[in-house]
C-alpha cells in the first residue's frame, strides 16, 4: 500500500511536469483527486479495509502526499495563469489613441455666463425674475422716471410697435430695467432680484453693436441701503466673475431712474491699472451703469421712498461674455454659426 | 466738447501740483467724464521756423529740389518735393530727431539724416498736415508747403511758441453733461473745478449797458411757455471785420472757425458762458420789431446754412412784422445774416423751453451748438449776463459803436427758486458714511448752495444754474455731497439684511434643466436667433403676415415682424450650417409674441394688456439615420426630464410647415404642449435642403403651469418577472402605439413592460408589410406567476393581435 502510494506520487509528479496548460492541469488533478474515480481517492477509499494501526499510518502518508500534490497543482496553476495573462496582454494590444465621441452639445456662451451670475446672486438671496420683452411705454420709460421727451426715447434707439388700442406705444424693451417696477408691485419691499434677458436697440449693427443683446439687471431694496452697500455688492460680484479681487471705482453718471447715478469702472485686469491697449491706457474699464433707485421709481412701484432705499445696476451680459472669451464681433452671438457655438 | 485749459485758468487758479492729466481724472471722478487730455504743442519738439536761402534742382529727380535752409543756427541741406518753394520763404522745418506724420497720415515717424536719390537731406520742410497743423492752416493741395512768410516769426523760433500753441485741451464727454446745463461753457466748468479744489471763483464779470435810447426795440412773446425770456438790444455804428487775435485763438482752441467779429463774439459767449446768442442785421428786420411765435403750418424758411426748410406749428420762430428771421434756439435765417456791410445789429439773448427746441432740431435734422445747449434747459439768468458781456465785447472791438435802444427784457415765465429740506442723517445713511455737519455744509457751500440750518436738517437753496433740471430733491443733495467727498473715500460695506425664503421661478428652472439635458444627454447645441423675422420668410412658410406684431421702425425689411415661432430662425440656422456639418442637432429657448392672446398688464393708466409672450423650447435635427427619431428623442428626453406625464397621438391636423405624414403632437391631460415633425418637403426643397430636417417644440410657459415635482416612490416588486418574446408580421401602417395597446390590454394587470427591439421590412415578407419583434414582461404584485399561466396570457395576447390588426405570428 505504502509502495503503491509512493509510486502514485512519483507518477503524478511526472505527469504534472508535462502539463502545458490549465486544461491539462485540470485533467491531471481530476485523475488523481477526482471524487469519482480519482486514483488517490480510490486508494483512500481502500483504507477502511485496513486494520486500525495500518490505517493510521497509511492514512497520514496518503494525506501528506495529497497535500503535497495539491500544493504542486496550485503552484503550477499560478504559473500557468500568469503565463496565460501574459500572452493575452500581447494579443490585447489596442490603439488607445483612437478618438471617442463624447456626444456632448454646447450651451450658448450667454447661457454659461448668465447661469454663473444667477447662481452667484441666488447665493446672496436674490430672486431670479423675468419680464416681457415687448413692453409698454409705461414700464420701459415712464415708470423709470424717463419723461416723454427724454433723449432715450429717440426713434433711433428704441423699436416701437404701433398699438392701435392705446395712445401709448409698445416698445421692444431697451433694457431689463423694465422689470424693476413690475417686481416692486408684485413682491413689495424688501426686495432683491436679478433679471437676465434680451434687450433691443434700433441702431445700425457693427462689430460692437447689435439690435439684440443680453443684460442682467439687478436691484436691492431695503431699509437704509447705501452707496457703500452698492460698492460692496458690485465688488463681490465682479470678484466672483473674474475669480480674483478686483478694484472698482464709481464716478458720476446720469441715468434718469437712479439718483445718484454712477458709471462703475473696474481696474484693468490685464495691466493692473498701469494702462494698456485693452483699457486704452486709462487703467480702468467702464463696466456698467448703476445707482441708487430714484424715489419716483420706488413710488411707481408702490414703495415708500422715505422708509426704503435701494440700489440698481445694469450689467451688459453680452459685453461680459465678449470680454471673457475675447469675442471680437458681437454678431457671432446671434448668428447660429456652429463653428462658433461649438467652441463653448 | 473741447475745453481749453488756458480759458479755464482765466477764471480759476489750479493748485500748483495738479497736472492737466490729474485735472482730467479729478473731473472724471467728481463731475463729468474727460475722455482725453491733449497738449497742443506736444508733438512739435525740434520743429522750428526756418528760412529757405537757396534752391537748386535735384540732379536725379524732376519733382524734387535741393533747398538750403537757415534754421537759426546752421545752414542745412534738405531734399524737398514741395510745389510752392521759394527763396526767402519762411517754413516749418523739422530737424533731424523730430517727429512728423508722413503725408499727414499714420503714426509719427522720427526723422534721420538720409540720402534721397543720392543727395544728402537733413530734416524736412513740412506741409501743415505733416506737423498736425492742417486744422489751422489747411493746404490747397497735398504737396503745398506750409508758408509762414506772412507771419512775423523769428528764424529759429519753435513752431509751438511762434503759434502760441501752449494750450491743453480736455475732451469732455457731452453725454455725461446732459443733466448739467451749467457745464456747457468754460465758466461753468471753471466753477466746478473751483469747487473740486476748494478754490475761489469770482462771479461772472459784466458791465451794465449804457444806452442812448435813440430807437425803440419791441419784443412780443406770443408763446410764453416756449420762450421764457427774451432780451434784446440795438447797437449801431458797428464795423464788421476780422476778430482780434485773442478771440480767434480762443475759438480756434475749441475748434470753432473765426467768421467775423460780431458772429465770433456771440460764438465766444456760447463757449464761455454756455448761452447761445444771435445777432441780426437790424437793417433787415422791419421796424425793430421782434415777435416770438410758433411757425405757421407749411411756412418756408431758409436757415443760415442756405437750406430751405418747411416748418410746422411745432417749431418756434423769431419773426419781425413780415417774416420769420430765425429758427428760435436752433439757427438764424439767411435773410437777416450779419454781412460785411452791416452797421446796425440787434442782439438776441433768450431762454427757450428745451423739449420744443429738441423736437424742432430733431424733426429738421438740424442739431446745432445752440440747440444742443437749449435742450438741456438753460438757466434764464444766464441770458442777461450773456447780453451784457456781448455788448461789452462789441463796444471793445468797435469803439464807434453805440447802444441805441433800451435793453428789452421780456421775462414772462420765471423759474421758481428751488429749496430742499434734507437731514444730515439722511445724507449720511444714503451714502453709508458718518460725515460731520460742518463737512457737509462746507461741500455744499463750495458748490454755491445757500444753506440754512434747521435742527438736524438743512434748508438748501439751489443756485439758479443748477435749478433748471439737475437738482430738485434730497437725493440730488446726497449726490452732491457724495461726489465731492469722493466716491473713493466711501468704505464698501455689505448690506446687513434679514434672511428670506428663497424664491422659485419654475419657468427659469425648467429652462435651465432642459438646456442642460439637451446639451448633455442629446448632444444638442444651443443657438440664439433674433426675435425679428421678415415678411418674405413668413410668406415662404405659407403663413399669414397679418397675424404678426409689426415693428414701426424696423432696421431692415427682413426684420420687421416679431416671431411667433422659433421655426424659421432654426431653419435658417440649418441651411447655414449644412455647408459645414453633415448632421445637426440645435435648439433654442426664447420668447414668441402672440398678439391674439393676453399677456402682462401694460400699466396703471392704460386698460390694455400686452401680447402674450410665452417661452418656447424648440430644436431641429438633421441626422443620417433618421432625423425624425433624433428630434423625437430630444423632445421626449426634455419632457421626461421635466417629469411630465405625457401622451402622444397621431393627428390629422398638422401645422402647415410640417410633413403631414410625419407629425406627432404631445399632450399632458388634454392640453397639447409639444410636437415633433419633419419639415414639409415643399419648404425644405424651396430652401435647397436635400436632407430630411425634423423639428420639435415644447411650450415651456404652458409646461411650467403643469409642472408638479411631488412624486412618491413605489415599493420594489419582489416577485419574479417572466420575459417572453413575440415576433409578428403585419400591415406597415399599423402603428406601434396600436400594437402596444392591444398587447397591454391582453393582461393589463400583469404586463409591466413592452419593449420593441426590432422593426424589419423586406420584400420577402411582402410589400406594405413589416415585422415587429418585442419583449413582454409579465409580473404579479402579490405572487409568483406560473409559467403555464404566463404562456396562456401570451397566447391570448398574440391571438388578440391576429384578430385586431391581422398580425401573423412568426415562429
Amino acid at each position: 500500500m505504502q509502495e503503491k502510494l509512493n509510486k502514485l506520487k512519483d507518477q503524478a509528479i511526472r505527469e504534472l511536469s508535462l502539463v502545458k496548460n490549465i486544461k491539462q492541469l485540470d485533467d491531471v488533478a481530476q485523475k488523481y483527486f477526482g471524487r469519482k474515480g480519482g486514483d488517490l481517492n480510490n486508494i483512500l477509499k481502500g483504507l477502511k479495509d485496513l486494520d486500525p494501526e495500518a490505517r493510521k499510518e497509511i492514512g497520514s502518508l496518503a494525506n501528506e502526499i495529497k497535500e503535497e500534490l495539491e500544493a504542486a497543482v496550485e503552484a503550477i496553476r499560478q504559473t500557468l495563469n500568469a503565463k496565460e495573462v501574459e500572452s493575452k496582454l500581447e494579443s490585447d494590444w489596442l490603439d488607445v489613441t483612437l478618438p471617442v465621441d463624447t456626444n456632448l452639445g454646447h450651451l450658448h456662451p450667454i447661457s454659461i455666463v448668465q447661469y454663473e451670475l444667477e447662481d452667484l446672486f441666488k447665493g446672496l438671496g436674490f430672486k431670479i425674475l423675468d419680464g416681457p420683452e415687448l413692453e409698454s411705454d409705461y414700464y420701459n420709460f415712464e415708470a423709470l422716471n424717463i419723461p416723454k421727451h427724454h433723449p432715450a426715447r429717440d426713434m433711433q434707439d428704441t423699436f416701437y410697435v404701433d398699438n392701435s388700442k392705446n395712445t401709448d406705444k409698445w416698445v421692444m424693451r431697451a433694457h431689463t430695467s423694465n422689470v424693476q417696477v413690475r417686481a416692486m408691485k408684485e413682491f413689495g419691499p424688501p426686495l432683491r432680484a436679478v433679471v437676465p434677458g434680451r434687450v433691443f436697440r434700433c441702431e445700425s449693427t457693427d462689430a460692437s453693436h447689435d439690435t439684440t443683446f443680453d443684460q442682467l439687471e439687478g436691484f436691492m431694496i431695503d431699509e437704509d441701503i447705501s452707496i457703500a452697500n452698492l460698492i460692496a455688492v458690485m465688488k463681490v460680484m465682479l470678484s466672483a466673475i473674474f475669480k480674483r479681487d478686483v478694484k472698482v471705482r464709481l464716478r458720476p453718471g446720469y441715468f434718469p431712474f437712479v439718483e445718484p447715478g454712477f458709471e462703475l469702472d473696474m481696474q484693468c485686469l490685464i495691466c493692473g491699472g498701469k494702462g494698456c491697449s485693452v483699457c486704452k491706457q486709462v487703467g480702468w474699464l467702464e463696466i456698467m451703469g448703476c445707482g441708487m433707485i430714484h424715489p419716483n421709481v420706488l413710488k411707481a412701484g408702490g414703495i415708500d421712498p422715505e422708509k426704503y432705499s435701494g440700489f440698481a445696476f445694469g450689467l451688459g451680459l453680452t459685453r461680459f461674455v465678449m470680454m471673457r472669451y475675447g469675442i471680437e464681433d458681437i454678431r457671432h452671438l446671434n448668428s447660429g454659426d456652429l463653428r462658433f457655438l461649438k467652441q463653448f | 466738447m473741447k475745453i481749453s485749459l488756458n480759458w479755464l485758468k482765466q477764471y480759476v487758479d489750479l493748485p500748483k501740483n495738479i497736472t492737466p492729466d490729474q485735472l482730467g481724472v479729478d473731473l472724471t471722478l467728481k463731475s463729468v467724464e474727460i475722455e482725453g487730455v491733449e497738449s497742443q504743442g506736444a508733438d512739435l519738439d525740434n520743429i522750428i521756423v526756418a528760412k529757405i536761402t537757396e534752391l537748386k534742382p535735384h540732379p536725379n529727380a524732376d519733382k524734387l529740389r535741393i533747398a538750403v535752409v537757415d534754421d537759426g543756427e546752421h545752414n542745412v541741406q534738405v531734399v524737398c518735393g514741395g510745389s510752392n518753394l521759394e527763396v526767402g520763404m519762411l517754413v516749418a522745418f523739422a530737424r533731424v530727431g523730430s517727429r512728423v506724420r508722413w503725408h499727414g497720415e499714420g503714426e509719427l515717424v522720427t526723422l534721420a539724416k538720409v540720402k534721397l536719390r543720392g543727395e544728402d537731406s537733413s530734416g524736412m520742410i513740412c506741409t501743415s498736415s505733416e506737423v498736425g497743423l492742417g486744422g489751422i492752416f489747411p493746404a490747397k493741395e497735398e504737396s503745398e508747403i506750409l508758408d509762414l512768410t506772412e507771419q512775423s516769426f523769428k528764424v529759429g523760433q519753435s513752431i509751438a511758441e511762434a503759434l502760441n500753441l501752449n494750450d491743453t485741451l480736455l475732451d469732455l464727454d457731452n453725454k455725461a453733461i446732459t443733466n448739467r446745463p451749467d457745464m456747457w461753457g468754460h465758466y461753468g466748468i471753471a466753477r466746478e473745478v473751483a469747487a473740486i479744489y476748494n478754490k475761489k471763483i469770482d462771479k461772472y464779470k459784466v458791465k451794465d449797458i449804457k444806452t442812448e435810447k435813440l430807437e425803440e426795440l419791441s419784443v412780443e412773446i406770443q408763446d410764453p411757455e416756449l420762450c421764457r425770456r427774451y432780451l434784446g438790444v440795438v447797437i449801431d455804428g458797428v464795423k464788421v471785420g476780422p476778430s482780434s487775435d485773442w478771440l480767434v485763438e480762443r475759438l480756434q482752441s475749441v475748434g470753432q472757425k473765426s467768421i467775423n467779429n460780431i458772429v465770433d463774439i456771440t460764438n465766444y459767449i456760447l463757449y464761455d458762458l454756455g448761452q447761445p446768442m444771435h445777432a441780426f442785421d437790424a437793417g433787415l428786420i422791419s421796424d425793430n420789431k421782434i415777435i416770438v411765435r410758433r411757425a405757421e403750418k407749411g411756412e418756408k424758411f431758409t436757415t443760415l446754412d442756405e437750406e430751405e426748410r418747411k416748418l410746422t406749428e411745432e417749431n418756434l420762430v423769431i419773426a419781425d412784422g413780415d417774416k420769420a428771421v430765425a429758427l428760435a434756439g436752433v439757427m438764424g435765417g439767411l435773410n437777416s445774416e450779419i454781412k460785411n456791410e452791416t452797421t446796425k445789429v440787434i442782439l438776441e439773448s433768450a431762454n427757450f423751453e428745451p423739449f420744443s427746441i429738441r423736437k424742432t432740431a430733431e424733426s429738421l435734422g438740424l442739431r446745432t451748438e445752440s440747440s444742443t445747449r437749449f435742450e438741456k434747459n438753460l438757466d434764464p439768468a444766464m441770458a442777461e449776463l450773456a447780453l451784457k458781456k456781448a455788448v461789452e465785447l462789441i463796444l471793445d472791438c468797435c469803439p464807434e459803436a453805440k447802444v441805441i435802444s433800451p435793453v428789452v427784457d421780456e421775462y414772462p415765465t420765471k423759474i421758481e427758486t428751488v429749496k430742499i429740506e434734507v437731514g444730515f442723517d439722511f445724507i449720511n445713511k444714503r451714502i453709508g458714511v458718518q460725515l460731520e455737519k460742518k463737512e457737509i455744509e462746507k461741500i455744499l457751500d463750495r458748490l454755491g448752495f445757500d444753506l440754512k440750518a434747521k435742527g438736524d436738517k438743512l434748508i438748501v437753496t439751489v443756485p439758479s444754474w443748477r435749478a433748471t433740471k439737475d437738482i430738485s430733491i434730497a437725493e440730488d443733495i446726497v449726490e452732491e455731497v457724495a461726489r465731492m467727498y469722493g466716491y473713493d473715500n466711501i468704505e464698501p460695506q455689505m448690506p446687513a439684511v434679514p434672511l428670506c425664503i428663497p424664491h422659485q421661478n419654475i419657468e427659469r428652472e425648467l429652462e435651465r434643466k432642459i438646456k442642460n439635458i439637451l446639451v448633455k444627454a442629446c448632444g444638442a447645441t444651443e443657438v440664439h436667433n433674433y426675435s425679428f423675422v421678415g415678411d418674405d420668410e413668413i410668406k415662404n412658410l405659407g403663413l399669414d403676415v397679418k397675424k404678426y406684431v409689426e415693428l414701426e421702425n424696423p432696421l431692415t425689411a427682413d426684420q420687421n415682424l416679431l416671431r411667433r415661432e422659433l421655426f424659421s430662425g432654426l431653419l435658417n440656422n440649418v441651411v447655414d450650417n449644412l455647408r459645414f456639418y453633415p448632421e445637426l442637432n440645435i435648439f433654442e429657448i426664447g420668447h414668441v409674441y402672440l398678439a391674439e392672446q393676453p399677456g402682462h398688464e401694460a400699466g396703471p393708466d392704460s386698460q390694455g394688456v400686452l401680447p402674450d409672450q410665452p417661452s418656447i423650447a424648440g430644436g431641429m435635427t438633421v441626422c443620417k439615420d433618421d432625423s425624425f427619431m433624433a428630434a423625437k428623442k430630444c423632445l421626449e428626453t426634455t419632457m421626461t426630464e421635466m417629469q411630465l406625464d405625457f401622451k402622444a397621438y397621431r393627428e390629422k391636423e398638422v401645422p402647415a410647415w410640417i410633413h403631414p405624414k410625419r407629425y406627432l403632437p404631445y399632450y399632458v391631460g388634454d392640453k397639447q404642449i409639444a410636437y415633433v415633425g419633419e419639415v414639409h418637403p415643399s419648404i425644405s426643397n424651396g430652401m435647397d435642403i436635400d436632407q430630411r430636417v425634423a423639428f420639435w417644440r415644447v411650450d415651456l410657459s404652458a409646461v411650467s403651469e403643469l409642472y408638479n415635482r411631488q412624486y412618491k416612490y413605489q415599493l420594489v416588486n419582489k416577485f419574479p418577472s417572466v420575459e417572453l418574446d413575440a415576433s409578428i408580421t403585419l400591415d406597415e401602417k399599423v402603428t406601434w402605439q396600436e400594437v402596444e395597446q392591444i398587447v397591454h390590454s391582453a393582461a393589463p394587470q400583469f404586463i409591466k413592460k413592452i419593449v420593441l427591439f426590432d422593426v424589419y421590412k423586406s420584400d420577402k415578407i411582402g410589400v406594405d408589410k413589416k415585422s415587429l419583434a418585442f419583449h413582454v414582461v409579465y409580473q404579479s404584485e402579490d405572487r409568483t406567476l406560473e409559467s403555464a399561466e404566463v404562456q396562456k396570457m401570451h397566447d391570448t395576447m398574440l391571438s388578440q393581435l391576429a384578430k385586431s390588426v391581422k398580425a401573423v405570428v412568426r415562429k
